[in-house]
């Protein structure tokens, strides 16, 4: 009876860990493990629970996959009904009760149920019959099976490397723009993606004259920002020189208003 | 039935045909070393792959090279044994579906093995991104307003993001691999259930891999993929919910099928009406065929689907008939045009290499071939077989997916996304021709080689199905920045930039941008890229009529992109999103220049290719709330 019941109570306590390494804030690989069991544990007992009869292998883990994809829509829908925020700690809830109503209802439901006699299931006659012939190879098709698996997840690594190691095109980004939430200051900005260290010259105009100049070193993927002030009653430009060259501005950004001609190598002149 | 598949095939024993000796080398090759071969064929493939992005992407002739000869390696083994007589077990049939569903997905993954490329995904991801910031379901999402009203996959997402801590696209990665195997492994189990033969049902779940958008559309993080496999649990569940002998076991299986409708219902518009479709058609095929349980439990099962998906698009979905609506004028108005004047109005769009297009007529012509002969089979010896007859019936659906490649404009695409569903009956019919040429007597009596001969075809039918599949052949291989050109115009800049957009701009705002970097303004920037706006790119200086048109759209932002002006999109793509008219000579300087001579109009960014222009004191200020 033990032993017949051992699956709904392993899945009962793995929802029970996986709801409490969520509450506790475990390490990213114990959630990641326990958090995964947590997903698939509904579907394997209300697959246990509504498809009592005996299932294959193959049957089993598909249903179970199946209604564990289900539940969350069915469930979130619910939840939404019932204007409960579909926030984290609501998902982990709906997958623990899920589980736990899954035990009671799969507990039910073996209770119910007459255990069945191997002599008269065709399937275990079947396995019987097999059996001399699969045991042939298991270990060899288990290795070979684990090699085609190394190298599969060897070709996804292998990927990741490739994709992570191929050459870009260097840029660097500049801007100058109005905060959301207060129009008098701009957020100005440079992030270096040229893929190595680069000392940047800043300067800012304001009506045309450098009223402010940053010399900033980043190294890739570093970004320098300060909030200054901000208006469009007059031109704001900010040139971006990336050192040595000090004459030519690499980016610029402005407000969009004109002054008067020479002012800023990038500075609009027309109107 | 006993309550398993394999228990029907354990009472009666194995059929002669899967019992019969073979000379073909394929057939003795153990399954376990088939799925290594795969794993070798995967690897290789990656290797191609990487000569792509380390040389001249999809021109590098070495990666192109590498990238097939991996597919060979996957494909050939898989189709050889699958098609060989010699005994498979219902275990190794599935074992090697398996292999290859996998092997194809992770030659997916590992097209773009950092981040999400492919367009649609970044609709997807931002509908997940939305959920889990508001806690609601019907969230606003620019790139895809019909989506939020199917917010399926979002939520399976969402859980799985919530129980486990991992990424969006870590989770998406997991939720579309393991819903595209579900769904190719129960397309199997239902075939099994019906044709009662796991050979046949192997070679008809072989076949449907020459489905176009099977390993690309159908296994990305979209709500298609999530929805077909409920399609495919819906199938089976149905099926054994008219088989099972006790009426327990039967209200069991029905059960589980009405979860799978809702489920689909609440997924994806489409796949929820080809549901419906294929219930109704089994109904009325059992009807035909005189199985009056079957036709009852089906007849049930497609008015329980019928009613879900019209109180859905009710009460909660009604975009989706605006949504659906200009798809249905055109394939209307272009078979209407077809069927008067036999000819149809049409653009062509087709830019495949001469090599595709001829690949993908002789699978055309083998595949109608190939259905004709299955019609005859199915005629002949299954008459009075429900799924069979509906089979029959849902395979002329292949000849309306040929009108309407032909027909309508866009037709190629909409094929291609038809054929996800058109395939399923086509394939089995097709499998049946296809066993009853394997097996018939001068085919056995030249033994391997006619096997070896219809493997080869079948692969080539296959990589017809890749080949003129996504990504298209000027994407084979990922590799240097493309401009407009889907997901070989999604690189670091526009990742960077989208980013950016979202932190400093906010989100929702009506930005003009390219095709490249469109997508990803929608998916990583929250941003409301819009669509016709090649206007503000078409002229050297800013005019009242553009100001007028801009103010119009309520344009709040314009990106430009330097590139844009140095080369052409890929054949058959468009500068700008909502374009139809393919572009043959590259943007001019001034007509992107002008916006930093116009007073008032910002550069609030630049990246050096990539700039972004404030045009909000032009015109259009949205009302904060």
């Amino acid at each position: 009876m033990y032993r017949r019941n051992l699956d709904i109570f392993l899945a009962g306590g793995i929802a029970l860990l996986g709801g409490a390494a969520f509450v506790a804030h475990a390490p990213g690989p114990v959630q990641v493990v326990l958090g995964i069991a947590l997903f698939f544990t509904p579907g394997y007992l209300w697959s246990e629970a509504i498809l009592s009869m005996r299932l294959s292998g193959t049957e089993r883990i598909l249903t179970t996959a199946g209604m564990s994809l289900i539940f969350p829509i069915l469930g979130g829908f619910l939840f939404f009904a019932l204007r409960i925020p579909l926030l984290r700690p609501a998902w982990v809830g709906l997958l623990v009760v899920l589980t736990l109503l899954g035990v009671v209802a799969a507990a039910i439901q073996r209770l119910r149920e007459v255990p069945p006699d191997p002599r008269l299931d065709p399937r275990q006659q079947a396995r019987g019959r097999q059996q001399p012939s699969k045991a042939r190879f298991p270990v060899l098709h288990g290795f070979i099976y684990g090699v085609a698996a190394v190298i599969a997840l060897g070709s996804v690594a292998y990927s990741v490397k490739s994709a992570d190691t191929q050459k870009q095109p260097a840029y660097t980004m500049l801007w100058l723009t109005a905060l959301q939430n207060d129009s008098a200051k701009a957020s100005l900005g440079v992030t270096n993606h040229q893929g190595v260290t680069e000392t940047y010259r800043l300067k800012f105009l304001t009506k045309g004259k450098v009223t402010t100049t940053w010399n900033i070193t980043l190294s890739d993927g570093q970004t320098w920002q300060r909030t200054v002030a901000y208006t469009v009653d007059y031109s704001i430009v900010a040139d971006l020189y990336l050192l040595p060259n000090v004459t030519t501005p690499y980016r610029y950004v402005d407000n969009g208003e004109a002054v008067s001609p020479s002012a800023s190598p990038s500075a609009k002149t027309s109107k | 039935m006993g309550g398993s598949l394999g228990s029907r095939a354990a009472v009666r024993g194995v059929s002669r045909a899967e019992q019969a000796p073979e000379a073909s080398a394929l057939s003795r090759i153990p399954v376990s070393v088939i799925a290594l071969i795969a794993a070798i064929g995967v690897f290789v493939s990656s290797m191609g792959y990487a000569a792509g992005r380390a040389g001249d992407g999809p021109g590098s002739a070495s990666g192109v090279r590498l990238y097939w000869l991996g597919q060979v390696l996957i494909l050939l083994p898989v189709a050889g044994r699958l098609l060989s007589r010699r005994h498979l077990t219902q275990g190794g049939t599935i074992t090697l579906l398996v292999v290859l569903t996998v092997a194809q997905y992770l030659l997916k993954v590992n097209y773009s093995p950092l981040g999400f490329t492919f367009n649609d995904e970044f609709l997807h991801y931002r509908g997940t991104a939305n959920m889990l910031a508001s806690g609601k379901l019907f969230e606003l999402n620019y790139g895809l307003p019909v989506g939020t009203h199917y917010p399926g996959i979002e939520e399976v997402t969402s859980a799985l993001i919530s129980a486990t801590g991992l990424s969006i696209f870590e989770a998406g990665l997991i939720v579309a691999g393991l819903a595209h195997l579900l769904f190719i492994c129960f397309l199997y189990l239902a075939f099994c259930v019906s044709i009662r033969s796991h050979r046949i049902a192997g070679i008809a779940v072989l076949l449907y891999y020459g489905t176009p958008a099977l390993t690309s559309f159908n296994s990305m993080f979209v709500y298609e993929t999530l929805a077909l496999a409920f399609l495919g649990f819906c199938m089976y569940a149905g099926l054994r919910s008219a088989i099972e002998r006790s009426p327990q076991d039967r209200r069991r299986w029905f059960i589980i099928a009405v979860l799978c409708i809702f489920a689909t219902v609440i997924t994806h518009h489409i796949t929820s009406y080809m549901l419906t479709a294929f219930l109704v058609l089994v109904a009325i095929a059992s009807r035909l065929t005189g199985s009056r349980n079957t036709a009852v439990r089906f007849g049930i099962l497609a008015t329980i689907a019928a009613l879900s998906v019209i109180c859905w698009i009710a009460f909660i979905a009604r975009d989706t008939i605006s949504y659906f609506s200009p798809t249905v004028d055109g394939m209307v108005q272009g078979l209407n045009s077809l069927t008067k004047s036999g000819s149809s109005d049409a653009p062509s769009t087709s830019t495949s290499p001469f090599g595709n297009t001829v690949l993908e007529a002789l699978g055309i012509l083998v595949i109608s071939v190939l259905i004709i002969i299955g019609c005859w089979q199915a005629w002949r010896r299954h008459r009075r077989h429900p799924w069979i007859i509906g089979m029959m019936i849902g395979s002329l659906g292949w000849f309306v997916d040929l009108g309407i490649r032909i027909a309508t404009p866009d037709g190629q695409e909409l094929a291609g996304r038809a054929a996800t569903y058109i395939y399923i009956p086509v394939s089995v019919l097709a499998a049946l021709a296809l066993t009853k040429l394997v097996n018939s007597g001068p085919v056995r009596r030249w033994g391997a080689a006619i096997t070896a001969l219809i493997v080869a075809a079948v692969v080539t039918l296959l990589i017809d199905g890749l080949a003129n599949g996504w990504p298209p052949f000027w994407e084979r291989l990922p590799g240097p920045h493309q401009v407009s050109s889907f997901e070989a115009s999604v690189g670091p800049q526009e990742i960077a930039t989208s980013y950016w957009s979202l932190t400093y701009l906010g989100s929702g705002n009506r930005i003009a941008a390219d095709a490249g970097i469109y997508p990803v303004l929608l998916g990583y920037g929250d941003q409301n890229a819009l669509q016709d706006i090649s206007f503000l790119y078409d002229t050297p200086t800013w005019t009242a009529t553009v100001a007028g048109e801009a103010s119009g759209d309520e344009v709040q932002y314009v990106e430009t992109d330097v590139r844009l002006t140095k080369s052409l999109p890929a054949p058959g793509n468009t500068y700008f999103p909502g374009d139809t008219a393919i572009p043959t000579a590259t943007i001019p300087v001034a007509d992107i220049d002008k916006y930093n001579n116009i007073t008032g109009v910002s550069r609030v960014y630049d990246d050096g290719d990539i700039v972004i222009y404030d045009l909000q004191s032009l015109g259009y200020v949205p009302q904060k709330p």
